[in-house]
């Protein structure tokens, strides 16, 4: 999963920060690591409408109520009006009282009182004698005010203290699930700049205010005073986590007004599951970090090892065989022409190595690109047995390519490179005027490339099994074979080794037909085996 | 390959490399073949070397201290027709094709042999020679003959059926027969500048024209393939 960036994000301060948007690396430098998350308030679990205002109203408002209440009252009327000629007119009263606790259970305290003032009014209108005028002397209706306003003022406390209830419960459930939601989210991120990329995109749609997660180094904790004390409508929230501050997040919310307690509950629950995760994620990489470094540092003394023999080799040929050159004039002409073939011959050797020692350089340091364009592989191969020719003049080499193969996507130089490799390795491995056989053929998805020796085989290969990991802390061949190893995986293909029934080592490898640029991590590269 | 003409006037060869090394090598074989040699050791000094004395042909590493080989091309080409070979190492196959746009005329990869060297110049050298008049009409190496004239391409004095595709390919090898020709090249000259892109199809006509003319495709005897640059005929 080692991609470079993500893997160590937290390594340089800076302070500088970053509009909302994705997250950056600032300054450009691969070590230049400090991330600034924030996001804008587009909700990824969330729907907008969700979001918790600063003041969530437990009851609807507006005129409309007022309006319900008088029409509330204007149908107790009607009911009351076709009862009338049927039941006493104080029995009446009950269908006002209905409309009224109707009013103070659905709609809310003012209502309430207004439908309690206009039930009275109409009553003594409506259905009390003289009918459809106002006595101004009966003021026993006064009572009946006073009751109905009691009734409503009590029944609409009781309603708005259950709904504030269910509202709370409704609320709590709901940040139960937005914790849940988020921490489950998060538990599926590995690397911290993602975690706070998500977690500012959470925030900011849970909220409604604009999230910024500031990872800084961890070694740095921010100077306590920035902590704290903000500015109005922006909160400052440090991710505390076993060993230090990991990072801060900011949240600008668009009111200065303080947040509920409920919201600012919930803030402080998803700051913590947010901590949690980053934590987890920031040693997760340290410990991978480790890990690369450790193997890294490992390839690094087994290259130097090999360095050291296998360029030291054919320099010591080619200095002992330029020194019996220099002002020997007792040699015969065969031996002189036999000193500048060697030294002709060990220095193709030496340039050979430094070309595969600079590819395993480039496939340590994660620079191997492969820049794939179709190809015939009968060119490559042609091409490779060119270059080796002086090498290869006392083998037979023999190509055998299908005539119907396909052009194969592939990177020429890299390929070259292989079969340079594997072509060399035959040759130095197996009896002079033995045969070398070149074959490729193809299926749907991929063609193969075997190169056949005739010599011993691999020694440490048994019968019908195959060597498939080569390993390249041994000298010679084994250096060379793992290079081959690294670029066919870059290309996506595969690599082994069998033993020849008849005697002899196969090395074949694939590459795949459909194209695809790839590039090589240093993971794909496994050493087990030897040559 | 004529001697005898070389050995009327031995040619003038500029050699510009900053390694003492190289000069020192070239120094003491080049003479010995027939050359006069000048030495440079920077962009400037090859320069006015150039101007001063007139070489018949320009030996160039491209990694020189003072400014870019490339840089050294253009400054020559812009009132210069003089061949230059650029000398280069393995793997910097982009700075080979960019130093073919620059105006090269070949290039040679080091580390090289004495007589490697020593074909290429002479290549370089006749081709320079024959570009104001006209090249031979027919072309002859191993048992390939093309006679460009009669538009006729023999193989073991067996007559090949080329394709016109494949006989203008194999016909502007000729015309540069022993030098390497990009891909661009190839592709500008026989498919028009639009199609300089499309190595595959070029890689396809290639691969047709070897298994008509090539007794062992896979090994090449004529068309060599020059891996990420382009192909060369051989000459010899």
């Amino acid at each position: 999963m080692h991609g470079g960036t993500a893997t160590a994000p937290l390594q340089k301060p800076t302070d500088s920060s970053v509009p909302a948007g994705k997250p950056r690396k600032l300054g450009g430098a691969p070590q230049e690591r400090f991330t600034l998350l924030s996001a804008p308030m587009t909700p990824p679990i969330a729907d907008a409408s969700e979001t918790i205002a600063p003041e969530p109203g437990p009851a609807p408002r507006g005129p409309g109520r007022y309006l319900v209440a008088v029409l509330v009252v204007g149908l107790a009327s009607l009911i009351s009006a076709s009862l009338f000629h049927r039941f006493d007119p104080r029995n009446l009263a009950m269908v006002y009282l209905l409309g009224v606790a109707f009013v103070a259970t659905r709609i809310g305290r003012g209502p309430s009182i207004l439908a309690s003032f206009l039930s009275v009014v109409s009553f003594e209108f409506f259905f009390m004698p003289p009918y459809f005028e106002w006595s101004n002397e009966d003021s026993q209706y006064v009572f009946t005010f006073a009751v109905l306003l009691v009734v409503a003022l009590l029944i609409s406390g009781l309603a708005s203290r259950a709904r504030e209830q269910t509202e709370q419960a409704r609320q709590r459930g709901r940040r139960t699930q937005i914790l849940y939601t988020m921490t489950r989210e998060l538990a599926g991120l590995s690397r911290p700049t993602e975690i706070a990329d998500h977690a500012a995109r959470n925030l900011s749609a849970v909220f409604g205010a604009r999230a910024i997660l500031t990872l800084p180094p961890a070694e740095a904790t921010p100077p306590p005073g920035t902590m704290g004390n903000p500015a109005p409508g922006v909160l400052e929230l440090p991710l505390v986590g076993s060993r230090g501050t990991m990072g801060v997040a900011t949240l600008h919310f668009e009111s200065s007004s303080p947040l509920p307690v409920e919201s600012r509950d919930l803030l402080d629950s998803l700051i913590r599951q947010i901590a949690i995760s980053l934590e987890r994620a920031l040693l997760a990489a340290q410990a991978e970090r480790a890990e690369v470094e450790v193997e890294r540092e490992r390839l690094r003394s087994a290259l130097l090892s090999s360095v050291s023999h296998d360029l030291r080799t054919p320099l010591s040929v080619i200095h002992g065989a330029a020194s019996s050159l220099i002002g020997e004039h007792g040699l015969s002409a065969a031996a002189r022409d036999d000193l500048g073939t060697t030294i002709y011959e060990e220095s193709d050797r030496l340039n050979r190595l430094l070309g595969n020692l600079l590819d395993m350089t480039r496939v340590q340091s994660g620079d191997l690109k492969v820049a794939k364009e179709p190809h015939a592989l009968e060119e490559i191969v042609g091409s490779a047995v060119r270059r080796l020719r002086h090498v290869l003049k006392d083998h037979v080499v023999h190509p055998a390519l299908a005539a119907d193969l396909p052009l194969v996507p592939l990177d020429a130089l890299l390929i070259e490179q292989v079969l340079v490799n594997l072509l060399e390795n035959a040759a130095r491995y197996t009896p002079t005027g033995s045969r070398i056989d070149v074959r490729a053929g193809h299926d749907a998805a991929e063609a193969t490339v075997e190169v056949a020796d005739a010599g011993s085989g691999l020694p440490s290969l048994g019968a019908g099994s195959r060597l498939e990991h080569f390993d390249r802390t041994k000298s010679g061949g084994g250096l060379g074979l793992a290079i081959c190893q690294a670029i066919v995986v870059a290309h996506g293909g595969r690599m082994w080794a069998t033993n020849r029934a008849e005697g002899g080592a196969t090395l074949r490898f694939t590459l795949p037909l459909a194209s695809a640029a790839t590039s090589l991590s240093t993971s794909s590269l496994q050493a087990h085996g030897a040559r | 390959m004529a001697p005898a003409d070389l050995a009327a006037v031995a040619p003038l060869v500029l050699l510009v490399d900053d390694e003492p090394q190289m000069r020192r090598f070239l120094r003491a074989t080049l003479p010995s073949r027939g050359f006069r040699l000048v030495e440079a050791a920077s962009g400037e000094e090859a320069l006015s070397e150039a101007a001063a004395r007139r070489p018949d042909l320009v030996l160039l590493d491209l990694g020189l201290p003072d400014m870019d080989g490339q840089k050294v091309i253009e400054g020559l080409r812009e009132w210069s027709r003089v061949p230059v070979l650029v000398l280069s190492v393995r793997g910097a196959e982009p700075d080979k094709v960019q130093a073919f746009n620059a105006g090269a005329d070949d290039y040679l990869t080091k580390p090289f042999g004495i007589d490697e060297l020593l074909a290429r110049m002479q290549v370089a050298l006749r081709h320079a020679r024959s570009q104001g008049g006209s090249s031979e009409p027919t072309f002859e190496v191993g048992h390939l003959r093309v006679d460009l004239a009669a538009r006729r391409v023999l193989v073991k004095d067996q007559p090949v059926h080329l394709t016109r595709t494949e006989y203008q390919l194999l016909a502007m090898l000729v015309r540069h027969a022993g030098k390497v020709v990009t891909h661009p090249q190839l592709l500008a000259e026989i498919w028009g500048p639009d199609a300089v892109q499309q190595t595959g199809n070029l890689r396809v006509y290639m691969k047709q024209l070897r298994h008509k003319l090539e007794e062992e495709p896979a090994c090449p005897r004529y068309l060599l393939t020059e891996t990420g640059v382009g192909y060369r005929l051989a000459v010899e």
